[in-house]
């Protein structure tokens, strides 16, 4: 108990470094807690986001040799390789506007891609370039169960669409998506500039972390 | 203000470094050999396989109607378990089919024998040159081999090395070509395949239809036309191995060893 204690202040701590608001956070008397109506924005990275990005290219296949039953399949098939192949992650900018202490309403864009370079294996050249770009727009409304002048405890749901294009040898394609994000528990710690960190399910990641700035 | 600034600069380019690496490099995967010996392959399964099976099933055929009843009763069990055998005066039938074999009165071990076979496609006249040699001419206007391959030569003389448990071993020079032609979203493709063997090659009846090929050696040719155009000389050496034949196959100046 003691030691998941201590991992969870270690954990706030080093968010409220990264927030750089210490300072901000010792100017103010914690004891009085002032909701005022107002704006704010947050930029966030989250890693696994769920969307057709990460999920295409996390379960994709690797090098392909064999299994296509024809010498011009086969050749076809196996003259690129791919070189290291990156995802972005969720980066997300959000504005959000404070309505009541409890409530508050957002608009959340997201964005995540994926990288990959091919190369033909007889050359050793570049020979294209594979990139997939999701963008996801979504209303989001967030409800703080915990509200102090240092912490924030809340939760959230957004719904809205996405727009992905795949880019790869033979073109382009551009597909139209759902896009949401489901999260049970988010904290935010800080005044003015603040640090986040999120648990959620959808297109925002499964583990966020930001900073935001209340105005 | 500033520190805002700060920490704005630091999470952007937090968020620029810390992308996931999902996959490596392929690099170390890639074996240019490998597609030589995939034309090796083919080479094997769809061509000479079909061909040297017409061989194989006419002296099976020939041990059917050599055997008394009880003897063809214990060959249809090991030899045709999927067909139906029937015997006519001057031929024999696989009843759904898939072969005819027809005698010219001698039997196929009997020097100056021509007998007309239809095995799976392929049409062929075996004749027999010797004791326990034969030439397979294949007729090329009727011979029809798995799509999309087609053959449009081949010179075969078959030599029986010997005979075990599980069949015939044979003792093979061939030489021919064959043309492959598909068609994918780059437009057509044709692959022709010119092939001869460097030495008589051994050839026993392995998985099915399929025969195993060792102690010998293939000299290839590839040209491919129609999107990706190559020119390409395959050489294949078989030799025994620990277990099975070790394939040696030199390609683009490059050679690799592939276990069978």
């Amino acid at each position: 108990m003691e030691r998941r204690l201590s991992r969870i202040l270690i954990s706030a701590v080093l968010l409220m470094l990264a927030s750089g608001s210490i300072a901000d956070i010792s100017a103010r008397d914690r004891n009085e807690f002032r909701f005022w109506q107002g704006s704010e924005l947050r930029l966030t990275w989250g890693a696994m986001p769920l969307d057709a990005v990460t999920l295409n290219n996390v379960m994709a296949g690797g090098y392909a040799v064999y299994g296509y039953g024809t010498i011009a399949g086969e050749i076809a098939n196996s003259r690129y390789y791919g070189g290291d192949g990156y995802l972005s992650g969720a980066i997300g900018l959000t504005y959000t506007y404070r309505f009541r202490k409890w409530f508050e309403l957002s608009g959340v864009v997201t964005y995540s891609g994926y990288y990959r370079d091919y190369f033909d294996k007889y050359t050793g050249n570049l020979a294209f370039k594979s990139n997939d770009n999701q963008i996801s727009v979504m209303p989001y409304v967030r409800f703080v169960w915990v509200h102090t002048n240092l912490v924030r405890l809340y939760s959230g749901i957004g719904l809205g669409v996405s727009f992905l294009t795949e880019t790869g040898q033979r073109g382009t394609d551009m597909t139209l998506l759902p896009a949401f994000a489901l999260t049970p528990i988010g904290i935010t710690v800080g005044t003015f500039v603040y640090g986040i960190a999120e648990v959620s399910l959808g297109n925002t990641g499964m583990f966020s972390l930001g900073i935001g700035y209340k105005f | 203000m500033k520190n805002a600034i700060k920490i704005c600069l630091a999470a952007a380019a937090l968020m620029t470094v810390a992308g996931c690496k999902v996959d490596s490099s392929e690099e170390k995967y890639v074996n240019i050999v490998e597609e030589a010996y995939y034309v090796y392959c083919i080479t094997g399964e769809y061509v000479l396989s079909p061909v040297l099976s017409v061989l194989d099933r006419a002296l099976k055929v020939d041990m059917y109607v050599k055997a008394d009843q009880y003897g063809r009763y214990e060959l249809e069990d090991m030899y045709f378990p999927d067909y139906k055998l029937r015997l006519y005066d001057d031929k024999c039938v696989l009843a759904d089919g898939r072969g005819e074999f027809v005698f010219d009165g001698n039997s196929i071990l009997d020097e100056g024998a021509v007998w007309e076979c239809t095995f799976n496609g392929v049409v062929a006249a075996v004749s027999c040159t010797g004791q326990d040699e034969w030439d397979v001419s294949v007729d090329l206007q009727t011979t029809r081999l798995d799509t999309p391959y087609s053959l449009n030569a081949m010179k075969m003389h078959v030599a029986l090395a010997d005979s075990c448990g599980y069949g015939h071993v044979y003792e093979m020079t061939v030489e021919g070509d064959y043309t492959e032609h598909t068609s994918s979203w780059e437009g057509n493709t044709v692959v022709e395949v010119v092939f001869s063997t460097t030495e008589p090659t051994k050839a026993v009846l392995s998985r099915g239809p399929l025969f195993h090929f060792f102690n010998g050696g293939f000299d290839l040719h590839m040209d491919i036309s129609g999107g990706m155009e190559r020119s390409e000389d395959i050489e294949v050496r078989l030799s025994p191995a620990m277990a099975g034949t070790e394939v040696t196959v030199t390609y683009m100046g490059e050679t690799e060893f592939w276990r069978e």
